[in-house]
């Protein structure tokens, strides 16, 4: 199997518009933004954007290829899937392990929606002084690359500096080969030899 | 518009956005007073483009910005400090023989009066006012200088301070004394903040002018119009938004028709806004959402959203534009400008307009600089800047090309002056006001789009590591800010986007409305509220 793709943001370029959170958001809604607003829908972008004093962008799953959230979890709940790495939400039992796990910090945990909808979970209950109450279910959040969506990453299609793109293996690739002649050149002009070449 | 009304005998921006475009290696970028990614995106984006492409790019503003970030050199002045450092800049250039002296000398006048006042601001006298070290000012002037062609853009960073009038004719001095008028890629470019603001003022939607910023006290004018309208007409340039509130307070402003604007949110001193609202015998708000204002109103108008409206728009660079209905206005709300005959009417005037173009056409009729656009030819060329005098004229890009507006260009003498109010004892920092991009103004619309609520559901206000270790403050706190007009409490975001002494707030929020903590002392000319600065307390709140 090839390496996965990933979405990647170029800081240069980004402005912290956040379209791309709520592009994301709207991607994954499963219903209208106008019915999300009548009903009060919780917002949930896949990805968000980061903005301190040095840098501006949004930060996503990279989709490792032996990815710890998905060696983490205890239930199986993440897999791998052509090629993208997948929450399994009717397997997640929230237990917040991938998120302690991502060095990225690209996984959450947050409401489960159907149709925009917030669901109760069938098992556990909330104790109360009336007696057992539903609890709401709760599940791991990460980016699926938009998977099945007809345009590709949302994120992507939206970002209107241009800051988002999908790295894909081929891009990967070039984007290291350029590098590595542009190392070499350098190399050659500044006329460095290695220790002991001249002996 | 005041200022640039003097210097060049026009209001507005003097080149287009699309000129962004064509930005390389020989031009320079100046932006002060605009935080353009954030609420000009598009804007902003071309102008990071045009950076990339390598043209320079000088920002000056007290809040780091998304743009200072990656400009190649940051001016961060102080608050109101803005005609001490536009003058430090004028020294340099003028002190180290970078002026256009062809362009000064052919284009412009009063110039004598101008040197001999920015000689008084080396860049070294002024660093107490500006904070600015005075490197940094001599880099920015020879960036600017330099480059063949430097284009200046700002907005409410120059223009809501009492010296608002000052901080233009200021900006306006440079691009003359650089000789960047009337040309491409050039100009002095007061960025809109609105889609139709510029067309608001195209009509007259000013105390002072008819159509076209023709004066109200010219008999001429008023001549023209007696005949177009078969009405007498005043010769008296009517009241500022601060006069009708003043005219509410003294009993001679009764009645109040507001449009389109929601004063108990976007006015400074809202405390004081409220009062008047409250003391108006009869007041009218006509919008497209139940708004803070209009639910003190005693007849609501329902208006149209712009999805349900048809005419025209002209935007920030003078471009006029059709905007086309796409779905039927919903329950019983109206196009504004059928509400407005109807009320015409009402009033006795046979007003029997049957749809926007037949409007479109009788303002033709009247103001000149749309003389020559129909709604065929705005279909055709996707749009037409004014000035366009004769169906054949194809419409004016640049302004001021060859000659200005008003003949010549017009240098201005201008001091520094300070805020009107200051930080003390009891209110030790400064406030400073703004926008965040997913929010437009007070939030009518924006605050009801689930996406946009989304990604900034409520108010963070900047302060800076130092003040928040001072005032013990951490990332996230409720926090008090308190003025001597109000109080509000908002989120705290603890960052070096603000520097030590300088608090940020929006005015998006009506449960930290940021105005109604915001100063009224105005522009003694343009009579424009000084929202950008105020001294402010700031405490922790217990939860």
């Amino acid at each position: 199997m090839t390496a996965s793709t990933f979405v990647l943001a170029d800081p240069t370029k980004c402005i912290g518009c956040q379209s791309c959170e709520i592009a994301c958001a709207v991607a994954h809604l499963g219903t209208s933004i106008t019915t999300a607003g009548e009903m009060e829908a919780p917002f949930q972008p896949r990805l968000r954007v980061v903005r301190t004093s040095q840098v501006t962008m949004p930060i996503q799953c990279r989709h490792c290829e032996d990815a710890p959230c998905a060696n983490a979890c205890p239930v199986g709940a993440i897999v791998r899937q052509d090629g993208v790495v997948l929450v399994k939400e009717e397997k997640c039992i929230g237990c917040k392990t991938c998120v302690l796990a991502c060095p990225f910090g690209a996984m959450d945990v947050v409401p489960a929606l159907d149709k925009g909808q917030r669901v109760r979970q069938p098992g556990l209950k909330v104790q109360t002084d009336e007696g057992a109450a539903p609890k709401e279910r709760y599940v791991a959040h990460k980016c699926d690359l938009c998977i099945g969506r007809p345009g590709g990453p949302a994120c992507v299609e939206v970002c209107l500096a241009r800051a988002l793109v999908l790295v894909k293996r081929g891009t990967m690739a070039r984007s290291v080969k350029s590098r590595r002649t542009a190392s070499a050149m350098q190399i050659a002009r500044s006329g460095v030899q290695p220790a002991g070449a001249n002996r | 518009m005041s200022g640039l009304g003097t210097a060049f005998g026009s209001g507005a921006m003097t080149n287009t956005i699309n000129e962004l475009q064509q930005m390389g290696p020989n031009d320079a970028i100046f932006a002060i007073g605009t935080n353009t990614t954030e609420c000009h995106p598009i804007i902003g984006i071309r102008m990071l483009e045009a950076h990339r492409r390598g043209a320079r790019l000088i920002v000056a503003d007290p809040r780091e910005t998304e743009l200072a970030k990656h400009a190649d050199v940051y001016l961060r002045h102080n608050p109101g400090s803005d005609v001490a450092l536009l003058n430090a800049m004028m020294y340099v250039i003028l002190t180290e023989g970078l002026a256009d002296e062809a362009f000064i000398k052919s284009r412009t006048e009063n110039f004598e009066a101008c040197r001999e006042t920015v000689l008084k601001y080396s860049p070294e006298r002024v660093e107490g006012i500006t904070g600015v070290p005075a490197e940094k000012v001599r880099q920015a002037a020879r960036l600017f200088a330099t480059a063949e062609n430097g284009a200046t853009y700002y907005t409410m960073g120059i223009t809501q301070h009492t010296s608002g009038v000052d901080n233009v004719l200021s900006v306006a001095n440079l691009a003359m004394l650089t000789g960047n008028l009337g040309k491409p890629r050039a100009g002095v470019n007061p960025l809109r903040g609105q889609n139709n603001v510029q067309g608001a003022c195209d009509m007259g939607a000013l105390p002072n002018v008819y159509p076209a910023y023709q004066p109200v006290t010219d008999p001429k004018v008023r001549e023209k119009f007696e005949k177009a309208w078969g009405r007498k007409l005043s010769d008296k340039v009517g009241m500022a938004i601060s006069d009708v509130l003043r005219g509410i307070e003294e009993g001679k402003v009764r009645f109040l028709y507001v449009f389109g604007e929601n004063p108990m949110r976007s006015d400074p001193d809202v405390n004081h806004v409220r009062h008047c609202l409250e003391k108006v015998e009869f007041l009218v708000v006509q919008d497209i959402f139940l708004t803070e204002s209009a639910a003190m109103a005693d007849v609501v108008l329902p208006g149209t959203t712009w999805a349900e409206k048809d005419g025209t728009f002209s935007n920030t660079e003078r471009r006029v534009q059709r905007v086309r209905q796409a779905v039927e206005p919903r329950g019983n709300a109206r196009p504004d400008w059928q509400i407005l005959r109807d009320l015409i009417r009402a009033m006795g005037y046979p007003a029997d307009y049957s749809s926007p173009e037949e409007i479109f056409n009788e303002i033709r009729t009247v103001a000149p600089s749309y003389a020559g656009m129909t709604y065929e030819r705005l279909e055709k060329l996707g749009g037409i800047h004014w000035p366009c005098p004769t169906e054949e004229h194809p419409g004016t890009p640049i302004l001021h090309v060859g000659k200005f507006s008003r003949g010549l260009g017009r240098f201005s003498a201008v001091d520094w002056r300070p805020p009107a109010e200051l930080p003390d004892d009891e209110y030790p920092l400064v406030l400073t006001t703004g926008r965040r991009t997913a929010h437009y103004h007070t939030g009518t619309m924006t605050r009801n789009c689930w996406g946009l609520d989304g990604v900034a559901p409520e108010e963070w206000v900047e302060i800076s590591p130092e003040d928040a270790a001072d005032l013990g403050i951490a990332h996230g706190d409720h926090v008090r800010l308190t003025t001597r007009r109000g109080s509000v409490v908002a989120r705290a975001e603890v960052t070096d986007r603000v520097p030590k002494g300088v608090t940020f707030i929006t005015f998006h929020y009506t449960e930290s409305a940021g105005n109604l903590l915001t100063n009224s002392a105005l522009d003694p000319v343009s009579k424009t509220p000084e929202y950008k600065v105020c001294a402010v307390r700031v405490e922790k709140v217990s939860a």
